[in-house]
């Protein structure tokens, strides 16, 4: 069930009104079941798989909880994670894993069994899932949360429908206390929730989607195209990513809010950013918080005694996690090791640039800093979109060698994107810098905010692309 | 020694560390209230604090210091 798509609305609706119309204690139960008819539509054949992680996770949370024996604890920790972890390798990377190891075993002419594969498919929404279920028994363990007693409330905590396909990875010490209060209806929570997914939609449908045509058309037919063409659509694949997946996050949150429940923002206007660790500080906050405190903190923490050296083997390891999470290929795993290794650099280069910036105006050093940040951002997602990383330099390589018309397909088509992207980032200039005096969908004045976003659905509408195209991070 | 003359001496480490004489902690001080305060000058801080008191923190409780006053509190248990 597509976000942007009827069914999904029709859904919404459906839940919202018998949520509502339902006594209070009985609006979590409704929501257990709303959410495994979600997940039941998209993937029927794992509703079992999810069922029974929930239970495993929810025991051993139980038992690390009431165990005061260390040993014992450690015990339910890994098994925990173990089991965990196993889940996801199996899905995800077993094939991946297999390929690379009999291509190993090739090199010393050692393959001679044919390789284990599986005919499998990825359950939806495996690795946002099980990240929450790692952290909690994390937290459990760690003493940072008490374990959930009540079964159905974890459950919720694991499959709330808003979040379960493309997160937020939430963390139970924020998501658990919401289920215990009264939710009584609101209709601000519904405006809110209203305008949010408005939003969502402008940015997946008006912004991503037109960008996807246009990208799409250059990057099938990229050996006839010229360099600034391909550098062109390069540029907009950055923002066309950080629309749908913003775009997607915005919708999920304004859903959340309708129930009466707020998720964890995982965007911060991440294209202002002005170096790449400020980046990841803004991109995916969801992910890269939950990386920096389950792997970084305590990797660096435990070799606190290596110095730079302890930083920069959690940052490697940290980001090749964050690259592989994304999917099994050896593209993703490139591109978290360039996020590590610009890191490493700007932790290396703070003194030196920390001098510089007081050479020259702050304003312009700033923006240089944006600017530099982008073109980094923009090169590394040229890897994160190649199948193969040959693909790749081919790509690069095209960037610079091949000649030709610059081409826009129709002036239309160039219109219509160029004034999604400027709205869109517009509103985050505006919600970064302050810079205009007069906001238009934050306005104080009710007629303002309206026709704002009366406008926003005329244009979505006008510019909109309708043909159910799935977002980008659906299929991590 | 009592959490506030922890506290100064922490400010001193913090200012050495993150070399920046206006900062003035408090036991509500996070890392978003100090610009430098990022992982490198973190693992910095936390050595100079474990040289100062010659004190030697487990993993789990550098885990769960969420402000400066858990640090106080993680050095008192610490040094008594």
């Amino acid at each position: 069930m597509i976000f942007t798509s009827i069914v999904f609305f029709l859904f919404l609706a459906t839940s919202l009104l018998v949520y509502y119309l339902l006594p209070a204690k009985a609006r979590n139960y409704f929501l257990i079941i709303a959410s495994l008819l979600f997940y039941a539509y998209a993937q029927v054949e794992y509703i079992f798989l999810i069922a029974l992680l929930i239970i495993l996770n929810y025991l051993v949370g139980l038992g690390i909880n009431y165990t005061s024996n260390r040993i014992k604890r450690k015990g339910y920790l890994y098994f925990g994670i173990f089991i965990n972890l196993g889940v996801l390798v199996f899905f995800k990377y077993w094939n991946f894993a297999i390929k690379n190891f009999v291509e190993f075993l090739g090199w010393f002419h050692l393959n001679t069994l044919p390789p284990p594969f599986v005919d499998i498919i990825l359950p939806l929404g495996l690795s946002y899932y099980i990240f929450q279920t790692i952290g909690y028994v994390s937290d459990v363990y760690r003493g940072t949360l008490k374990a959930e007693k009540n079964i159905f409330d974890f459950s919720l905590f694991i499959l709330f429908f808003p979040k379960l396909l493309v997160g937020p990875i939430e963390r139970a010490n924020d998501f658990l206390p919401q289920l215990k209060r009264k939710v009584c209806f609101d209709k601000e929570n519904i405006t809110e929730g209203g305008k949010r997914i408005a939003w969502g939609l402008f940015k997946k449908l008006v912004v991503a989607d037109r960008i996807s045509l246009y990208h799409t058309t250059i990057m099938i037919s990229s050996e006839n195209q010229s360099g600034e063409t391909i550098l062109f659509a390069c540029i907009l694949y950055t923002f066309q990513v950080y629309a749908d997946f913003s775009g997607y996050t915005d919708i999920a949150l304004g859903t959340a809010k309708m129930f009466g429940f707020d998720l964890m923002e995982n965007f911060k206007q991440p294209l202002l950013a002005r170096n790449i660790s400020d980046f990841w500080r803004r991109w995916h906050i969801s992910l890269s918080s939950w990386v920096n405190d389950y792997i970084f903190n305590p990797i660096v923490l435990k070799y606190r005694d290596w110095g730079n050296w302890g930083v920069f083997s959690g940052l490697l390891i940290s980001f090749v996690v964050i690259g592989i999470w994304h999917g099994a290929s050896w593209n993703y795993v490139l591109f978290g090791l360039l996020q590590a290794i610009a890191i490493i650099y700007e932790i290396c280069t703070r003194k030196a640039r920390k001098k510089i910036s007081k050479k020259i105006p702050l304003s312009v050093y700033n923006n240089l800093s944006i600017l530099f940040t982008f073109l980094f951002v923009t090169f590394s997602l040229v890897i994160f979109q190649s199948a193969t990383l040959s693909d790749a330099t081919t790509l690069i390589k095209r960037i610079f060698i091949n000649q030709g018309e610059f081409f826009y397909d129709k002036p239309s088509t160039l219109l219509f994107i160029l004034t999604g992207c400027s709205i869109m980032m517009l509103v985050d200039i505006d919600r970064e810098f302050k810079v205009f005096g007069f906001p238009i969908f934050s306005n104080k004045n009710w007629v303002v905010q309206q026709l704002s976003y009366a406008f926003l659905l005329i244009y979505i509408l006008l510019a909109g692309v309708f043909d159910g195209g799935q977002f980008i991070y659906f299929s991590f | 020694m009592s959490q506030d003359e922890i506290l100064k001496e922490l400010n001193k480490i913090f200012i050495e560390v993150f070399e920046d004489e206006s900062i003035v902690l408090t036991e509500n001080t996070t890392t978003s209230d100090i610009d430098a305060w990022d992982s490198l000058n973190h693992i910095q801080m936390i050595t100079a604090v474990e040289k100062k008191y010659k004190i030697r923190f487990k993993l789990n409780d550098l885990l769960n210091f969420k402000n400066v006053g858990d640090l106080c509190r993680g050095i008192q248990a610490k040094i008594f």
